[in-house]
């Protein structure tokens, strides 16, 4: 089994000794480190998002197949740095104004990170002014609102409001998420997007920035 | 009917006139909206404990530093603490939340177990049986039964559906398991034994409505199977044949994966279940899932308000359908209820959604 491989299963396994032995040895044996991110561990955590999507994965398997990747990813990150390799793009996450659950924005933070992007987390009850501005000042591409509580969802309204306000509506994507939200809610205040689950949201952000 | 004899009916497997509507009483304050829904026919689950536990050799030590209280467990073989953050605002669980569990790395196994062993269970029915007297006609009582010991596992670990620094919660519990097998598994025994202790008690109260245990969809049908399912298994004959009606609270959006293991758990009655659009199991398929004969307490999602009342009515009215047997259907609101409605807005809306499922049910305005 070649590293790449053996990262992949670790991963997938959520083996996270196997995943950082494997990747300091591929190092060590000259394996570009944009190799192994772009075809072992992005692959790996898109499969583990996959498997959660038709519910093979939960989310203790995924939070182990996260801590495993992150293991390999800490030890890839200076030669990242070094060859210039940037992530695929810049998503702002939180959970929205007056809602303190973490859990789901979490996930989707794991799984967007997993898939190649960079994730600003600004943690929870986050004013719709702080997703903007963070996003304007940092050039995000995406801002993911997620929401816990029912009370809460209008401040995904309001969030879509401030950003049109601001003038960067259409640049910057808005996608929704969260136990009480749907895609009519998403469609009735024009968000560009609604994702059920974190592996959902990943693959969102890769539609939302590609269109 | 009046709604006792409405939800007696159902209990006793026989049909009411109309499919009774109850709400969990803490989610709707008493006010204006809870009475006037209450005089057209809605009904109030009280929850209240029908035995205490007691521990002869744990001491606890409270302290509080500004907005955070601190309780230390003293057991005989180590200390345990859990840190509890007040007013919070208006936010549930009583504006406050825990911040950790009492099990935060495997050292502290040892005395987790040490405190479960130690807890001695008594029965003491007088909140229970002076609630039944207050609420008359207007709900029913149910009390909390034995849990399932991994789920216990999970909560010592500081993880609870809906806290709010769940993702750290359940990061840690998994940790745990995979970090000390063998003291987890030690955990698991003891909190068996402790169950059975509290399973004897509880069969000697007066409670008629158990509440055992829940499924929020995060573990996986699987590691439920293994982990959850056997608790069902052992318990529910027993307390069936005391005569007790067991009920799961099943509020999982995903509970599609778990229906099989539902039906293999015996319950008479599975409650908060949510129908799509925000959970995945349709009453129709619930029913042919579990047969006729298992009570289904359904969840109308208050998310569903902003679709508005005449949406919320139409919904119902194919739910009330949908869910089959007129003598075994359940219907109302298990999730938030009127927590964190602040603006006259929402204020509104909630008040417009809740009257909509009287309507669609043929309650008289």
């Amino acid at each position: 089994m070649s590293f790449n491989e053996t990262i992949y299963e670790g991963i997938l396994e959520g083996n996270m000794k196997v995943v950082a032995t494997a990747t300091t040895d591929a190092l060590a044996a000259g394996v570009a480190a944009g190799s192994i991110l772009n075809e072992a561990m992005i692959p790996a955590m898109a499969e583990v998002g996959r498997l959660f999507e038709i519910n093979e994965y939960y989310v203790p398997e995924l939070l182990i197949a996260a801590r495993a990747m992150k293991a390999g990813l800490e030890i890839l990150k200076p030669q990242l740095v070094a060859t210039g390799i940037e992530p695929k793009g810049k998503v702002v996450v939180g959970t929205v104004k007056g809602d303190l659950h973490d859990i789901g924005k979490n996930l989707v933070a794991i799984m967007v990170e997993g898939a190649g992007y960079e994730v600003i987390d600004l943690g929870v009850d986050v004013a719709p002014e702080a997703y903007v501005n963070t996003a304007i000042a940092q050039g995000a591409q995406v801002i993911g609102l997620s929401a816990l509580l029912t009370t809460t969802m209008p401040s995904m309204k309001a969030t879509v409001e401030a950003l049109q306000e601001s003038g960067m509506a259409g640049k910057i994507k808005v996608m929704i998420g969260g136990a009480p939200v749907t895609q009519k809610y998403a469609d009735e205040i024009g968000a560009d997007g609604y994702a059920r689950d974190a592996a959902g949201a990943a693959r969102l952000v890769e539609q939302l920035i590609n269109s | 009917m009046t709604f006792h004899e409405r939800i007696q009916a159902v209990l006793d497997g026989e049909t009411p006139e109309r499919v009774p509507f109850m709400c969990y009483d803490n989610l709707l304050p008493r006010g204006d909206l809870e009475l006037g829904l209450r005089q057209r026919g809605m009904g109030l689950c009280l929850r209240r404990p029908v035995v205490w536990c007691e521990y002869s050799h744990v001491n606890v030590d409270v302290q509080a530093a500004g907005d955070i209280t601190t309780i230390t467990y003293h057991t005989p073989a180590g200390d345990l603490t859990n840190r509890r953050r007040n007013h919070m605002g208006s936010l549930p669980d009583d504006a406050s939340c825990d911040l950790d569990g009492l099990v935060k790395t495997p050292d502290d196994l040892k005395a987790a177990i040490a405190m479960v062993s130690d807890a001695v269970f008594h029965v003491d029915a007088s909140a229970y049986t002076d609630t039944v007297f207050e609420i008359g006609a207007d709900g029913i009582v149910s009390g909390e039964g034995p849990q399932p010991p991994y789920d216990t596992t999970g909560e010592l670990a500081g993880y609870r559906p809906g806290m709010l620094n769940a993702h750290q919660t359940i990061t840690n519990w998994l940790y745990l398991q995979e970090a000390s097998p063998v003291q987890f598994a030690a955990l698991l025994e003891a909190l068996a034994a402790q169950e059975e202790r509290r399973l004897q008690a509880v069969i000697a109260s007066p409670l008629r409505l158990v509440s055992l245990g829940r499924i929020d969809g995060q573990i996986g049908p699987e590691r439920w199977r293994q982990q959850v399912l056997p608790f069902y298994q052992r318990t529910v004959p027993q307390l069936q044949a005391a005569g007790k009606i067991c009920s799961l609270h099943a509020h999982a959006s995903n509970l599609a994966a778990y229906a099989d293991l539902i039906g293999k758990t015996g319950v008479d009655m599975v409650e908060a279940i949510t129908p799509p659009p925000r959970g995945d199991l349709s009453l129709g398929e619930a029913r042919r899932r579990w047969g006729d004969k298992v009570m289904l307490w359904v969840n109308v999602s208050e998310s569903l308000f902003w679709h508005g009342p005449d949406w919320v009515k139409s919904y119902v009215q194919a739910l009330a359908f949908a869910g089959g047997p007129q003598g075994r259907l359940i219907i109302g609101c298990t999730e938030l209820g009127t927590v964190g409605v602040v603006d006259d807005e929402t204020e509104s809306l909630y008040r417009q959604g809740y009257h909509a499922m009287l309507d669609a049910l043929g309650y008289p305005r």
